[in-house]
């Protein structure tokens, strides 16, 4: 099968559907590839901040200048994706004071709000705060729902005539007399594989930039900074937290959806397909909390997850990952490595997504010789034409007021039927992970416990699955939310695990389904998930 | 040691066990299972739903999206039965609150929150004031205007307050029992302007025990304004009653009451619910008794009197969900059971529906009578004329549904023991 | 102090049994819980063996044939405890219990009923509520198996296909019906809505009509584990006379009203032999003084209240009843006595990689270590206590699910501890 585009992007993460936007709404022909389902690496594994440059403004003005401009851009093109959490910086008894005495002024010089007030006002609106804090400033944080953005970004990106496909994985790269012109793909769900050739292909792989630019016969060094982060069940803070010091491990907390995040680590993986999660990270998550929140650790954490952050260097380094740029790079391999239709936007951060996308989009039109205008920054994504920005309680509104109808099917987190099944009669898959990654389904307290089989029998009923179908789905989430949950099961959340386990072996009995029924020995359908997995230690320790 | 580190005292106030403990739900549904009201009708989607899994979806910083939670009748069956120490109907009851901060609470349910000025408006007027609350035009006017039931068991005022029969009557009489033994007795609203009886019962029983009567300066527990989303006059009341009994419980002077919701608030509520962390407060908490829960403490060791007559009958007895929050068991039980001839037949039911002000609201008295079915049918199939409960509000929805003379356990004591005889105004 | 015989901590099955046996026996029981447990979830039959090896994927036939061979290769079973005579004198003691108490139960201990679950897998269990084994699938008989739209816990059509691909010898058909199911709000039907609609005349012939054609065509008819709380006999009865053919439940995701059944009949046994029960307050802690547990601590709305018994039993279920805690440093507790607990501290080795690992996750192990009195063990392998003693889940070995033993060593405990303690009660008399 043979398709043909003006330009081909190549990863769904939020740089490249920002990418696929900005060339559709220019007026380019283009088509998205993602080995996966959009937003399930990088972007999908983050903390969920939207940057108010707060953590740049002392160190490193140029960044946190680009973050406040974003900020505020972001919040009028996708505000049903963005909620105004704002954001404390709290300078704790063990932040170095300087950090704090320039704060303010670091923020001022580049544009952020920020506004210091007392302690005791900080702990009137989050009374879960360390008393022992000493000052506290107020920025423009806010938090981010990924998947809803890159949901918008593509749909907008269609609406202009670009095409998405997911599940496409790129097995080689087209070259003709040492220009890029396309890529081989293959769908790994139905294994079909499709040539793509592109007037100029745009690598926007994050963490494996540095792979794919390889195939094309350049020397892209991408490291893979592994970053895992703890999501606590209760949002026990409604304002982002950050320690006001330079960067360090675990030093921000993250309400975002209906949990708060803590975060992150900074270790360097040499694969990006590989980042297991280790005891000393959780346990530090763990314990960097307790500063910010003296009783974090009561609090029942709900699951672990790992990704890894883009850190582009033009020479190989060693050093602190984080003192490798957070800045983005875009590269023409033209005058770069002498070859031609191919370029890289890699590095950056997901607040700046926007105008990573506007430069590579500018740089395109560079090399396809056009000269058009990047409207990106006003205009409103798909489904945020309403202007409200997300809030926390919307889902529950909805319900109390009866806007959604329908069984709940996930009570957790609140997903009904009729979304399920629009969901379902949308998407070609028959993983739950997917509904879960759009709906939420699964990703509440009990983490499937009860949806998981209520989802499993919806999908049985509508997409007409035979009963081996529908037991693997069923099986295959349940053991994609264990791995998450391994590296924090303990106290409350292992008693839930339990009463889990007791559901779907003790009286479900999917453990003494015949093998070939229940198609738990059969392998799994290629999914490129890569989460972090709780390694079991060899006997030596 | 103990499982849940809710119980551990933490460091900031205590709102932080009721919110924490959302964070312990998995899910399991028992308390939804048990929810007399979400039993009955579909307008409440349970306790599971309203409490912990709602309260995720709560931003502080936000006004209340909630609804149905104003369904919740506050009986506390949820908290009781959860195997994981959920704080479940004070959850519900902080959301009530919040939900009313955006929307001006009706005239009615302040006027209900208000006991102790319906108390004080009715008493001094109590044979008119009854006579007109029974009859039906009047009923049916004060439930187009007010919102409250026509058939809601209002209870008959007493002319003689409880308050006015101590200081008038009882603390000039010679027969007072004076001794180092000392209670200090907290009447709350209903055995002050409607069961002056019950705590006539209480006294006598009290100072044939050797017990000398104080009575200090209270105001309503204040727990209808709380039940209405009146956290703030409820503050207020809980105050004044703190201030004025911890001085009594400082001195080692156990406070008793005969009405289980007003000691419940003493004991918990004022802490959990309106977050009145303060010392005094705990004095006054671990201090507070029932009145059959004190008395059976004297039993245990050996210091109750038990010169009872005989009492040939057995009493349908309801232990009222107010009651069951105490979580001390039903001492009511094994005291009447310590006279002889009695038989206590413990109606295995949830909640009488009534639930504070709850039933006598007009949109939620068909819920209350529907959740009362299987106990008013337990009575009317006992065929017995008398039956025994320990809350207030209960025996009043009772006997209106019943027809059944209702006392409380401590009457039958008073008559065992040849004080008091049923009497009913 | 009011004084009692023996306090049982905890109101699952062993804890209830427990009681409700003592308090048949003459005995002042206090039961003490912070909240209902375990049974409300379960299935509400007894499992006594169901599998062995335990990663087998074929069904115990014979309890009673395999027992020598589990008690030998599982050494660490709280069956090992007890012994295979006690094993079988709890079945039989908690049949009599049930069935006096109303609960039409059958089984022995020389067959497994097979059962179809909620996701149509085979479910062998001892002891049944008579309206779940007339689902037994080693009869043969075809079966349909009906559902309701606003039932999310119940797929009839996937419960179907699941037996017929595997071959039972049974033919099951589905159906699913379109019936307002009433007092559930459409978003949250559970089973125990459905149970109550099941008392009403009204929603049973609804039923009936929707399904009699149909029916006519299967041996059988098989709904979901909901026919009705109080009015169960009633509900199966009027069913059964209609559709002229026998009908039975199939359980599904909690709550479980068999379950609630099981919990109800149990506390009226109990309460009916003079038992107290005190459902909300936790116990905290305990008193041993010179070998003996002294007195117990609860915690009541606002103060610690003392309770007082000669004999006392800890019956608070593993993790997931809460009996055993597992913190995030590995420490696993006991938290009301501080009792030894046989446990991993590294937690590396609490889980399998796969969440349906074949053998099970080896946390949920963990438990008090007792001896053949069913008395707790201290690290010299002493009794902790002579009056103290462990029933149910919170013994060490007793994860429940693999082998499918959870409830029979509910019920085996519970006769040990009966037998144990109403023997010590007698020597006290003399």
């Amino acid at each position: 099968m043979n398709k043909s585009t003006e330009v081909l992007v190549i990863g769904g993460g939020v740089t490249g559907c920002g990418v696929l936007f900005d060339l559709a709404q220019r007026g380019f022909k283009a088509i998205l590839v993602e080995r996966g389902a959009l937003s399930n690496a990088t972007s999908g594994r983050f903390h969920g901040l939207l940057h108010s440059g707060g953590r740049y403004a002392v160190k490193d003005a140029e960044a946190a200048e680009e973050c406040i401009i974003e900020n505020r851009i972001l919040r009028k093109i996708m505000p049903h994706c963005v909620e105004d959490t704002g954001g404390m910086f709290v300078s704790t008894p063990w932040d170095p004071p300087e950090h704090a005495d320039v704060f303010m002024k670091s923020c001022h010089a580049v544009g952020i709000e920020a506004e210091e007030i007392s302690v005791a006002e900080a702990l009137r609106r989050e009374p879960m705060l360390n008393p022992r804090i000493r000052r506290v400033f107020l920025v423009p944080d806010g938090s981010v729902e990924t998947w809803e953005a890159c949901k918008s970004l593509t749909e907008s990106a269609a609406e202009y005539g670009a095409e998405t496909l997911t599940y496409h994985q790129v097995i080689d790269l087209l070259t003709r007399n040492g220009k890029v012109t396309g890529a081989k793909v293959k769908n790994i769900i139905t294994g079909e594989e499709l040539t793509l050739e592109a007037d100029l292909v745009v690598n926007a792989a994050g963490a494996w930039g540095g792979k794919l630019g390889h195939i094309a016969g350049c020397d892209v060094t991408v490291h893979a900074g592994k970053g895992t982060m703890v999501a606590m069940n209760f949002r026990m803070v409604n304002t982002v937290i950050n320690r006001c010091g330079p960067a360090a491990d675990g030093d921000i907390i993250v309400p975002v959806g209906s949990v708060a995040v803590i975060g992150t680590t900074s270790v360097n993986v040499p694969d990006p397909d590989s980042y297991p999660i280790e005891d000393w990270e959780v346990k530090k998550m763990m314990d960097q909390g307790e500063m910010m929140i003296p009783d974090f650790k009561k609090f029942r954490p709900l699951r672990a997850w790992a990704g890894v952050r883009p850190l582009y260097q033009e020479a190989a380094a060693g050093a602190d990952l984080r003192k490798v740029t957070r800045k983005y790079a875009l590269l023409d391999h033209a005058t770069r490595d002498g070859v031609e239709g191919f370029v890289t936007i890699t590095g950056g951060k997901w607040t700046t997504y926007r105008q990573m996308a506007e430069h590579t989009v500018d740089l395109v039109c560079q090399k396809l010789n056009t000269q058009r205008e990047c409207q990106t920054a006003t205009t409103v994504l798909k489904h945020g034409e309403s202007g409200k920005l997300f809030k926390l309680g919307q889902r529950l509104e909805n319900l109390e007021t009866k806007q959604w109808r329908g069984q709940l099917i996930c009570e957790c987190e609140i997903v009904t039927r009729p979304q399920i099944e629009a969901h379902l009669a949308e998407n070609h898959t028959n993983i739950i992970n997917n509904l879960r990654r759009d709906l939420r389904v699964g990703m509440g307290p009990c983490q499937g416990g009860f949806c998981t089989y209520r989802v499993a029998g919806i999908m049985h009923e509508n997409k007409k699955l035979s009963a081996g179908q529908a037991n693997k789905a069923l099986g295959d989430f349940l053991q994609e939310r264990w791995k998450g949950a391994q590296p924090i099961l303990w106290g409350q959340h292992l008693r839930q695990f339990q009463l889990d386990e007791g559901i779907y072996m003790g009286l479900l009995g999917l453990d003494k389904l015949p093998t070939a029924l229940s198609g738990q020995d059969t392998g799994r359908i290629a999914e490129v998930e890569t989460e972090g997995y709780f390694e079991v230690e060899e006997a030596a320790s | 040691m103990s499982t849940d580190t809710v119980i551990d005292k933490v460091t900031h106030s205590i709102w932080n066990q009721v919110q924490y403990s959302a964070d312990l739900c998995i899910k399991c549904n028992i308390c939804t299972s048990h929810c007399p009201v979400t039993n009955v009708t579909d307008l409440f989607p349970g306790p599971k739903f309203v409490g912990p899994q709602a309260q995720r979806f709560r931003n502080p910083k936000d006004i209340s999206v909630d609804a149905s939670v104003d369904y919740c009748s506050g009986c506390g069956v949820c908290s009781m039965v959860c195997p994981h120490g959920v704080k479940v109907m004070e959850m519900n009851a902080k959301a009530r609150y919040k939900l009313y901060q955006k929307k001006p609470i009706p005239l009615r349910n302040r006027l209900l929150g208000r006991s102790e000025l319906l108390g004080m408006l009715g008493s001094p007027f109590a044979p008119i004031a009854n006579f007109m609350m029974s009859v039906r035009p009047v009923r049916i006017i004060t439930e187009k205007m007010m919102g409250i039931h026509r058939d809601a068991p209002m209870p008959a005022w007493s002319f003689e307050t409880f308050r006015g029969w101590f200081k008038s009557v009882h603390s000039k009489s010679p027969n007072r029992k004076i001794s180092p033994k000392r209670v200090a007795f907290y009447h709350g609203c209903s055995t002050n302007y409607y069961e002056p009886r019950v705590g006539k019962a209480a006294i006598a029983v009290l100072e044939h025990n050797g017990y000398e009567i104080l009575l200090p300066d209270q105001v309503c527990c204040g727990l209808p304004m709380q039940s209405n989303g009146e956290f703030g006059a409820a503050c207020k009341n809980a105050e004044k009653n703190i201030k004025s009994l911890v001085a009594y419980a400082k001195q080692g002077i156990p406070i008793v009451g005969t009405s289980t919701s007003c000691t419940l608030s003493l004991k918990s509520d004022y802490q959990h619910i309106l977050d009145i962390d303060t010392e005094e407060a705990r004095i006054v908490a671990a201090n507070t008794y029932d009145i059959c829960e004190f008395l059976l403490d004297l039993a245990d060791a050996g210091e109750l009197k038990t010169d009872f007559n005989p009492v040939d009958f057995t009493f349908p007895y309801h232990s009222p969900c107010q009651l069951r929050a105490h979580n001390m068991g039903l001492p009511a039980i094994d005291l009447m059971e310590m006279i002889p001839g009695v038989k206590v037949d413990h109606i295995q039911a949830e909640c009488c529906g009534i639930a504070g002000t709850y039933g006598y609201k007009v949109e939620k008295y068909d819920i209350g009578m529907a959740v009362g079915k299987p106990l008013f049918d337990h009575i009317k199939a006992s065929g017995s004329k008398i039956a025994v409960c320990d809350s207030e509000t209960c025996r009043w929805q009772i006997a209106r549904a019943t027809g059944a003379k209702m006392i409380h356990p401590v009457e039958l004591l008073a008559k065992a023991y040849g004080l008091q005889d049923f009497y009913f105004n | 102090m009011t004084k009692y015989d023996t306090v049982v901590i905890g109101a699952g099955t062993a804890g209830l049994t427990t009681a409700c046996h003592l308090a048949q026996s003459g005995q002042k029981v206090l039961v003490v819980a912070k909240g209902i447990g375990a049974l409300l979830l379960a299935s509400g039959s007894i499992d006594v063996l169901g599998f062995h090896p335990a990663d087998s994927l074929t069904p115990v036939k014979n309890p009673a044939e395999k027992l020598d061979d589990f008690l030998a290769d599982r050494p660490d079973h709280p069956y090992n405890l007890v012994g295979k005579e006690t094993l079988k004198t709890g079945i039989d003691q908690f049949l009599q219990l049930v069935n006096q108490a109303g609960l039409d139960y059958q089984g022995d201990l020389n067959r497994n009923w097979m059962l179809p679950s909620g996701m149509g897998a085979v479910h062998p269990t001892c002891l049944a509520p008579a309206s779940m084994v007339k689902g037994d699938l080693s009869t043969g008989e075809s079966m349909l198996i009906v559902g309701f739209n606003e039932l999310r816990d119940f797929f009839p059509a996937l419960i179907a296909q699941n037996i017929n691909e595997q071959k039972l010898g049974v033919e099951a058909g589905s159906i699913s019906l379109e019936i307002n199911i009433p007092i559930a709000g459409a978003m949250n039907a559970t089973p125990i809505e459905l149970a109550h609609a099941f008392e009403q005349d009204a929603f049973r012939n609804q039923v009936i009509k929707a399904i009699a054609a149909q029916a006519k065509s299967y041996d059988r008819v098989g709904f979901p584990a909901a026919l009705g709380i109080k009015q169960h006999a009633t509900a199966v009865a009027h069913l059964e006379k209609q559709l002229n053919r026998p009908v039975f439940e199939i359980s599904s995701l909690p709550p479980s009203v068999p379950g609630r059944r099981l919990y109800e009949a149990l506390k009226a046994a109990l309460l009916k032999a003079g038992g107290r029960l005190i459902i909300g307050s936790q116990i905290v802690e305990g008193t041993i003084e010179n070998g003996r547990i002294t007195q117990i601590r609860m915690e009541t709305a606002s103060r610690l209240k003392a309770v007082i018994a000669n004999h006392y039993v800890l019956a608070t279920g593993g993790i997931f009843g809460g009996g055993i805690f597992a913190d995030a440093e590995g420490m696993v507790t006991e938290p009301i006595f501080n009792l030894p607990v046989a446990a991993d501290t590294n937690r590396h080795h609490w889980f399998e990689k796969k969440f349906i690992s074949p053998t099970g996750q080896p946390v949920f192990n963990f438990g008090v270590k007792a001896n053949s009195r069913l008395q707790p063990l201290n690290g010299d392998s002493q009794p902790v206590a002579e009056n103290l003693y462990v029933a149910g889940a919170v013994i060490a070995g007793s994860e429940w699910t693999r082998g499918r033993t959870g409830e029979g060593i509910a019920v085996a405990t519970a006769a040990a501890i009966t037998a144990q303690i109403t023997s010590q009660a007698a020597k006290s008399l003399r």
